[in-house]
């Protein structure tokens, strides 16, 4: 992760959606542990 | 949603729009969304000082004088609200925004039109948790903690602060995930993350504390919520929960919640104390680690709150020793500002002051702090006016200081205009010296025994308040100097800034005209170490 992603449009965009995606991914097993709270 | 992303922006969108309400209600503009976060924190610092005002008032001689006591509990309450989240927070994101792009070569944040969301929550947010005030049985007043049981005993109005906390706390995510992928993935080439400017490593940072949190404070309010309303048990003992519980999980996020409120304020005295030393910042791969051990830390000290709940011993030493471990990295800090500014040319403009400000009276705060730290101490300390001195040296001529340090770093790039140094000074002066006058006798009336969150107190405490509530009205007024100050920079001040502004500024944000234009950075600027506000810091 020293460079960053390339300046093509296209890559920028999937890289930005991989980000996304693994940051929306770590709040959502947050708080799916906290749900468990509600079933257990 | 990545349209900012790429370059295939079109021709005509180099200018803002025309219009007020397109430009400032459906921007998603970095700057102009970052202007909206500044002038929000700076609206909420005066209604949360507004409120500090009124609780000094009231603790200005014994006895009650202005305010029921159950009021002076929702100020209290309220207070923190305003000027954590609504203040200092937002000032942050307000800073980030506006520098992040500039300081790494982005035309933009990554996802511009999330970051519009990110800001229009807040004001919705705060109206709710302000509108509180107007309820049968008013605002939360069981303290910021929402400590159960005392919280939730009260009116409806903690589901008011709860629904607060859970649209405030989706802005804040929404503002992290928007500076994460923009760090990460928005970079000029060649801007390596070890050329980076500090201010962005400890944003970057503070995004993953910010992550990591607050969903856990989303679900902890959550589980008070349906404990009121809903007839669970998470933190009734009679139903067989735990009070206790809450405070563990509450302070699982208050604690890096802090660190959130300091990271950046670290960032931003790392580029400041350089630039008026005229020299590169020293250490500046040691400040890095030290704010990511900072970061670490911050998790697994959260009990140095509870001391006095009944904690196993192994549990306070372990919380003992992990608290006194973070005066390490900080020390690193200290040693590294003080060690950048040794033998350089120096000059003191506001900013600077501010800037030097912050690293002695922070580090009071970091001293008060170990003290809180040290179990047997804490007994004695803790809810008593100690904890109130400590915090507010931390969080007012730490936090705060930093963002006027920053505010006047930067306002010349942001407007185009140089700001009165007379005015910036008297400002800095008064600050300074009131602000001191505030908080330091706050010390020894904690150490003498005077509680927290009390309206009124014995006799024996009488004169030190008053000379405290003194520096409160001085430093509140003396706030109102600072908004001249900026209104006269931005709209009558006739001497234009440079474009570097300061003879010993560098980084990418002062190679873009001053004022900064609406777009920067379309075409991916060429990285010249020589100009990187920290060198070429791999050789």
């Amino acid at each position: 992760m020293q460079q960053p992603a390339s300046f093509d449009p296209a890559q920028r965009r999937a890289a930005v959606r991989r980000t996304v995606g693994f940051l929306v991914a770590a709040i959502v097993v947050i708080l799916g542990l906290f749900l468990l709270q509600f079933v257990v | 949603m990545a349209h900012a992303a790429t370059q295939d922006h079109h021709d005509d969108h180099h200018e803002a729009p025309k219009s007020f309400f397109r430009r400032w209600f459906m921007s998603t503009n970095h700057k102009d969304i970052g202007t909206l976060y500044l002038i929000f924190a700076l609206l909420m610092f005066f209604i949360g000082g507004s409120m500090a005002m009124l609780i000094r008032a009231e603790l200005f001689e014994p006895g009650l004088q202005l305010v029921q006591p159950y009021f002076f509990n929702e100020l209290t309450t309220m207070h923190a609200l305003v000027m954590i989240f609504g203040a200092i927070m937002p000032a942050f994101v307000g800073l980030g925004n506006w520098m992040i792009p500039l300081m790494v070569g982005a035309p933009d944040m990554a996802l511009p039109r999330m970051n519009n969301m990110s800001f229009w929550l807040l004001p919705f947010a705060f109206t709710i948790l302000l509108s509180s005030f107007f309820l049968p049985g008013g605002a939360p007043a069981g303290g910021w903690t929402m400590y159960p049981p005392l919280s939730i005993q009260g009116g409806d109005s903690i589901a008011f602060l709860i629904f607060f906390v859970h649209v405030s706390g989706i802005s804040s995510i929404m503002g992290a995930i928007n500076i994460i992928a923009t760090i990460l993935n928005m970079r000029a080439p060649g801007m390596d993350l070890l050329k980076m400017p500090i201010f962005v490593w400890t944003w970057l940072i503070t995004a993953f504390l910010l992550i990591a949190v607050m969903p856990v404070l989303a679900g902890a309010v959550t589980m008070l919520l349906t404990d009121k309303y809903f007839g669970t048990s998470f933190f009734n003992a009679a139903g067989g929960g735990d009070p206790v519980l809450f405070q563990h999980v509450f302070w699982f996020f208050g604690h890096p919640e802090v660190y959130i409120m300091i990271l950046p304020a670290f960032g931003i005295i790392s580029e400041i104390i350089p630039t008026f030393s005229r020299k590169p910042l020293f250490g500046y791969k040691a400040m890095v680690y030290a704010t990511a051990s900072i970061a670490f830390l911050s998790f697994i000290v959260w009990a140095h709150h509870m001391f006095a709940v009944g904690l196993p011993l192994g549990a306070e030493l372990f919380f003992m020793y992990a608290t006194m471990l973070i005066a390490v990295p900080t020390g690193v800090k200290v040693f590294n500002w003080v060690t950048t500014m040794w033998k350089g040319s120096l000059t003191f403009e506001t900013p600077m002051l501010f800037a030097v400000a912050f690293v002695i009276l922070f580090t009071i705060g970091g001293f008060s702090g170990i003290m809180l730290a040290l179990v047997p101490a804490d007994f004695q300390y803790q809810d008593t006016y100690f904890v109130v001195a400590h915090f507010h040296y931390v969080l007012v001529t730490g936090a705060a200081f930093s963002i006027m340090a920053a505010v006047y770093y930067w306002l010349p790039k942001w407007s185009g205009n140089m700001y009165s140094e007379r005015w910036g000074k008297i400002h800095f002066w008064l600050s300074v010296i009131s602000v001191n006058v505030l908080f330091f006798p706050q010390h020894f009336l904690g150490l003498a025994g005077m509680p927290r969150r009390v309206p009124d107190y014995n006799v024996a405490f009488a004169d030190f308040n008053m000379i405290s509530s003194i520096g409160g009205f001085v430093f509140g007024a003396t706030q109102l100097i600072f908004v001249g100050v900026i209104i006269h920079c931005v709209f009558f001040a006739k001497k234009k800034a440079t474009d570097r502004v300061w003879e010993g500024s560098k980084g990418l944000e002062w190679t873009v005209p001053s004022p900064a234009p609406h777009h920067t950075f379309s075409v991916p600027p060429v990285i010249d170490d020589s100009q990187l506000a920290h060198g070429d810091v791999g050789h």
